[in-house]
């Protein structure tokens, strides 16, 4: 079976049990922003890349940890992306005018976390889960600076590979895999859950 | 009545201009407020603060949003903002060359008997985000007080070809916000009547995660378990395309609304064709020379 052949299968299967999970996690992601955002976007960016390396330890993981945990949840990573969408969006059309990079960097990193997480599907081991998480988090942060992202925007591209070089992306995956691994057996011996956890 | 404590609620006013035009034709106005915004380079200034004058002036003279509420969402908006001209104008300063600014970029404030140095490049660049970030947030804040989510969602599935389950997911997460807020009170109650002291000011307190973030996980996937059940009941997904009980009804000059926009930003783009921010660099020129 392919890896298209699994992002296929994905999407027929995405149901109503999915946008459920996904909607819950986008807003609780989103309610988290409500704090993270204003820290990471504008404090810690306000710092230049010393605040980008805090920004990887204290924002970032728990983003998209949470964000993850949809796909981790549903074993779907199209789950993960429409959370991802969710907070962006919900985010954009509250008041926060960094929802729309993030819409941005998550349809582009997303896409490529969700072709990441359909290869490494049937083997989610944690090394397999630091693989992936590696790939969401650079996936994220390329869009994010450098397409049309904020840096450019903010006006100097040299912030951006100044922040590529402090390597906090895989501090980032670190810290989300412990995130997503830790939560996910948490939530999946909750026995009020099962039937969340359970796919049809 | 419930209270809308932030100011995002819907506004039922359908005598107003934006109630009556499309989503479609709002979502492109708003996307053309967007670009003018981010696009605008360090140069134009002025035309971010008239743009911003300019929209305010136009949502209360159509009567969009009552005054106070047009007011609310944008006091949450100033302790974003302000520090980061402070921050960016005294950090900036200490990073000239990784930026690669010029060495007049660095000025100098007294204050009593110190001398605090600041970036030149680091305040336009505060100044800069303040404004794209104002204007961006008011033409998002202008679609969600004119339009009801569920417009919204017909929008999005039957201009925009969105699959409706990925529209629905956003309506669910509109409608699902006010619901895990009430679930976040509830674990609040549920802490107090057991003594534990948990503060609303100060989010980086111990334990905080555990206490609130878990609890709040759980009862917020057990509601989203319930909603499931009750979208399968009504066979969500079970066709590839939906059927709206209540159409959209939109005013004749929703189209010429937007197509007044999309002119505006292009003769915008072409009259300040040298204001924009093409030029990723531009702040380092802007440095430079001041």
């Amino acid at each position: 079976m392919g890896i298209l052949q699994v992002m296929k299968d994905d999407f027929k299967t995405f149901g109503a049990t999915d946008v459920a999970v996904a909607v819950v996690l986008g807003i609780i992601a989103r309610a988290f922003m409500l704090i993270a955002s204003p820290l990471a976007n504008v404090y810690l960016r306000g710092l230049g890349p010393a605040g980008d390396t805090i920004n990887a330890l204290l924002a970032y993981p728990i983003l998209f940890g949470l964000v993850a945990l949809a796909g981790a949840i549903r074993s779907n990573g199209l789950t993960a992306l429409v959370c991802a969408w969710v907070m962006a969006i919900v985010r954009s059309f509250t008041g926060d005018p960094f929802g729309i990079f993030a819409l941005e960097a998550f349809t582009v990193g997303g896409i490529m976390a969700w072709f990441g997480m359909a290869a490494l599907r049937y083997k989610q081991t944690t090394v397999n889960w630091l693989l992936w998480s590696f790939l969401w988090a650079t996936g994220i942060q390329i869009a994010f600076i450098f397409i049309w992202g904020v840096y450019p925007i903010y006006g100097s591209m040299q912030l951006g590979w100044a922040k590529l070089l402090t390597l906090d992306d895989i501090i980032t995956a670190v810290v989300m895999c412990a995130i997503v691994v830790g939560l996910s057996r948490k939530l999946s011996a909750v026995q009020g859950l099962k039937s969340v956890y359970k796919k049809v | 009545m419930p209270k809308d404590p932030l100011g995002l609620a819907y506004v039922n006013n359908k005598r107003s201009l934006l109630h009556k035009m499309s989503p479609v034709s709002k979502i492109i106005w708003a996307t053309c407020i967007v670009f003018l915004s981010l696009f605008t380079g360090l140069s134009g200034l002025y035309i971010l603060l008239v743009l911003y004058l300019a929209l305010s002036a136009f949502l209360l003279i159509t009567q969009a949003v009552p005054l106070k509420q047009f007011i609310r969402p944008q006091l949450l908006l100033v302790p974003i903002w302000i520090p980061l001209i402070v921050l960016s104008s005294l950090t900036l300063a200490y990073q000239t060359a990784l930026l690669g600014f010029s060495s007049t970029d660095v000025g100098a404030i007294r204050l009593l008997s110190m001398s605090i140095p600041y970036s030149k490049g680091g305040f336009l660049y505060g100044v800069a985000m303040l404004l794209r970030g104002t204007n961006i947030a008011l033409a998002a804040l202008a679609i969600v007080w004119t339009t009801h989510p569920r417009d919204l969602v017909y929008a999005l599935t039957n201009s925009f070809h969105v699959p409706y389950k990925i529209s629905w997911a956003l309506f669910l997460g509109l409608i699902y916000a006010p619901i895990i807020a009430y679930e976040t009170q509830l674990v609040s109650y549920a802490h107090s009547v057991r003594g534990i002291k948990i503060s609303h000011w100060n989010p980086f307190q111990r334990g905080i995660i555990s206490k609130y973030l878990f609890p709040v996980l759980v009862r917020g996937l057990r509601r989203g378990s319930t909603t499931a059940n009750a979208m399968e009941g009504r066979a969500f997904g079970a066709y590839p395309t939906r059927t709206f009980r209540y159409g959209v009804r939109s005013s004749s000059i929703s189209k010429i609304f937007a197509v007044c926009a999309i002119a505006f930003t292009a003769a915008y783009v072409i009259i300040f064709w040298k204001q924009m921010n093409w030029d990723p660099s531009s702040i380092i020129k802007t440095a430079g020379t001041g």
